[in-house]
């Protein structure tokens, strides 16, 4: 595995310890390997996520950090911009390079400068202000658009749930 | 829900194969006995409502039967495979389509049975270049290079590539017979369909050569970290910190320049063989058509492959080596690497006050390797620094006025010819490094830049609580919260530490939950199931507002 990459996930898990940004949580689920992290998200407040902690693990490629990561939600969320096997679809994880849908700038995507902390965070707002432009879960853009209390009551039933409180309680 | 919605939906494609086939059923039998000869018989089953029947049920068999076939090649597909599918499929169709209408219908048996297979072929070509993107992504440590080589990936390619080759081979050879024996070249269905066989034939050594460059890869990179364990058991960090700079990244250095040229190398053979092809199949505008789209993304990829390879060739020489001025307000840190800028070789004892504060934390972290770079960040680089540095390592100032080590830069610009901080391109067109534009610019910090201008929406701020992790424990607390503002919390304040996610909660026991009236503090404490020996103290402020405000994990 490459050492660059080790070394470089190893300064930002350190990184995250001494100076941890609010409502994130994220490390390696296993020591000796540092490639797959797993991470704790909280929901934004004032949006239907609002109160629930949402479980995601980022898998990082040996070529980190000139590749993105991937970013799954374990279990998966409904959202917009989450597929529905988990894997979240935002701009800056989309690998460097012309978009050959020419659908987003090369400034939206990934660079090194990224980090676990900025993937995170914008996870964060992206759970705040879904982008139904670019979906990724068609299913919840149109429930998103078309019937949103409906979509806010069906968001607020999962953060129950993965809580640990029974349907009955929602 | 989610699930609920899927299984209705596959219930709802149940129920529409079993209607079309209990029509079809229906449509047969009362064909059959409505008519008294078989010409009858097939006359009926083509006529009117039984024509539409009848056509949707082949379709229906089409689609089960392709199901099936992807399912047993390669198992179930990835979203993003099926998205590529949806995507390339019609405008797939519709040049075959094309293709068919220059042909005689003389032919149309071999054209919709040729056509058929081309257009399995080129899905599953599609499918496989996916799967290698899929499969490199989930090698992990206990990948070795024997179970990449014999696994279901390397099959499937094999496979392919065998029935490629036969399907090309058989097309040109029946071509090339046919005209050797009858002198006859008007029938142009094999050679059209064994260019198209052919084309996909490259498509798939394309892929194949990405997979053995990235298998070696991998190889270089177990054989490296093998090296790199050894080292470590020898603990000569300082040592190794000065000659990894030949090869730093470990793995294939410049293995992005490689796959470029594979795909170039790919296209220079798709456009000379489109070329070839022009006479004898007497420029067809579809081929000329071909053709010409070929030319123009080759020229368009070498050009920049071209560009990208002279510009890293000279990028040593073109960029500026950091003066020791420049880092007077700019961070000592290598955005990619995120390692110091300048490494100083002298310790002072200026650090040590606040080593010793960091001792608690380290002690978790004996083993890790950073640690020790950690502890020399803080003292002034000087210009004997840099000079010291091995030249792969010495940080190049881009014309931004962002700097990075030679090294991490150079592994970057294959990707990206443009400043991984600010974006702004290195070269301008002539490949000359662009003149600095940075007088007063100022990079933003990595570490504080939390706000940090990225192009979708920043993050809302949340003012609520802060989840410190423990050294050891980073993945396991947190806590759901309500905030102050809400006038209906949706959830009991109590939830708190008790309700952290069940997966984690089955891993703790809280052992005292202790509260401080006055400062309105609550402490918590718990142990970790799994590990008796490691406990945490959980302090939750509630003074702030009646819910919680800040939980601060600290480990004890």
């Amino acid at each position: 595995m490459s050492k660059t990459a080790q070394r470089r996930l190893l300064k930002e898990l350190q990184q995250l310890m001494r100076d941890p940004p609010p409502g994130i949580v994220a490390g390696p689920q296993d020591e000796s390997d540092l490639f797959l992290w797993d991470c704790l998200v909280q929901g934004p407040p004032d949006s239907p996520y609002e109160g629930g902690v949402f479980e995601a693990q980022l898998r990082f490629p040996r070529d980190y950090p000139l590749s993105p990561p991937k970013l799954t939600f374990v279990p998966s969320v409904l959202h917009p911009n989450v597929y529905p096997n988990g894997e979240v679809c935002i701009s800056i994880l989309h690998a460097p390079g012309e978009d050959p849908n020419q659908y987003e700038l090369a400034e939206e995507r990934w660079s090194p400068v990224q980090s676990v902390e900025k993937i995170l965070l914008s996870v964060v707002s992206m759970l705040s202000e879904p982008n139904v432009e670019s979906g990724a879960n068609i299913d919840a853009c149109v429930l998103w658009r078309d019937n949103r209390p409906e979509f806010e009551r069906q968001v607020k039933r999962n953060v129950l749930k993965s809580l640990g409180f029974g349907e009955s309680e929602a | 829900m989610l699930v609920l919605n899927l299984r209705s939906r596959k219930q709802q494609f149940a129920l529409l194969v079993v209607v079309i086939y209990l029509l079809t059923a229906f449509t047969v039998i009362n064909a059959f006995g409505n008519s008294h000869t078989f010409l009858e018989w097939t006359t009926g089953l083509t006529q009117g409502v039984n024509y539409v029947i009848i056509a949707a049920f082949s379709l229906l068999n089409i689609v089960l039967l392709w199901k099936g076939f992807t399912y047993m090649v390669f198992g179930d597909l990835r979203l993003i495979e099926e998205e590529h599918i949806f995507e390339r499929i019609p405008l797939t169709v519709i040049n075959l389509i094309m293709i068919s209408s220059l042909l005689s219908d003389k032919y149309m048996f071999d054209i919709v049975l040729l056509g058929g297979l081309l257009l399995v072929l080129k899905v599953s070509h599609w499918i496989l270049r996916d799967r290698l993107e899929g499969f490199l992504q989930r090698i992990n440590d206990t990948t070795t290079l024997t179970s990449l080589l014999f696994s279901k990936f390397s099959r499937n390619l094999l496979i392919f590539g065998i029935l490629d080759y036969f399907v090309t081979k058989i097309c040109f050879f029946n071509h090339f017979g046919n005209f050797y024996h009858h002198g006859d070249f008007s029938n142009i269905t094999q050679i059209m369909f064994g260019l198209e066989y052919a084309v996909v034939f490259i498509d798939l050594i394309n892929i194949l050569c990405h997979t053995v460059l990235n298998f070696y890869a991998f190889h270089r990179t177990q054989l490296q970290s093998a090296r790199f364990n050894l080292e470590m058991m020898n603990d000569d960090f300082s040592e190794d910190e000065n000659d990894s700079g030949v090869n730093a990244d470990g793995g294939l250095e410049g293995k992005f320049i490689y796959e470029k040229l594979i795909d170039f190398v790919a296209g220079v053979l798709r456009t000379g063989l489109h070329f070839t092809m022009l006479i004898p199949l007497r420029f067809q505008s579809m081929l000329v058509k071909d053709f010409v789209w070929d030319l123009f993304n080759l020229v368009n990829n070498g050009n920049s492959l071209w560009k990208i390879y002279k510009n890293n060739r000279q990028l040593n020489k073109k960029l500026p080596n950091i003066a020791i001025e420049d880092l007077l307000d700019h961070d000592n840190m290598c955005i990619v690497c995120m390692d110091d800028l300048v490494l100083v070789h002298h310790p002072t004892k200026r650090r040590q006050s606040v080593q010793e504060e960091c001792d608690d934390e380290k002690n978790t972290e004996k083993d890790k390797p950073s640690t020790t770079e950690e502890d020399l960040s803080e003292v002034e680089p000087t210009q004997g620094d840099i000079d010291r540095m091995a030249d792969s390592k010495k940080p190049k100032k881009l014309p931004c006025g962002h700097m990075l080590h030679f090294s991490c830069l150079k592994n970057w610009m294959e990707r990206s010819q443009t400043c991984p901080i600010c974006r702004v391109p290195v070269f301008d067109k002539d490949g000359n490094v662009r003149p600095s534009i940075a007088k007063t610019r100022r990079s933003p910090p990595m570490s504080s830049s939390r706000s940090a201008n990225r192009s979708r929406a920043s993050p809302a701020p949340i003012p609520t609580p802060t989840l410190t992790p423990t050294p050891t424990q980073t993945q396991a607390q947190t806590q759901p919260q309500t905030t102050p503002t809400s006038t209906a919390p949706t959830l009991p304040v109590q939830v708190s530490l008790m309700d952290i996610p069940n997966r984690t909660k089955s891993r703790f026991a809280i052992e005292k939950d202790t509260a401080d009236d006055q400062e309105r503090n609550i402490t918590i404490r718990f142990r970790d199931l799994n590990d008796p020996s490691k406990s945490f103290k959980a302090t939750v402020n509630v003074q702030r507002n009646p819910y919680l405000h800040e939980a601060a994990f600290t480990s004890s």
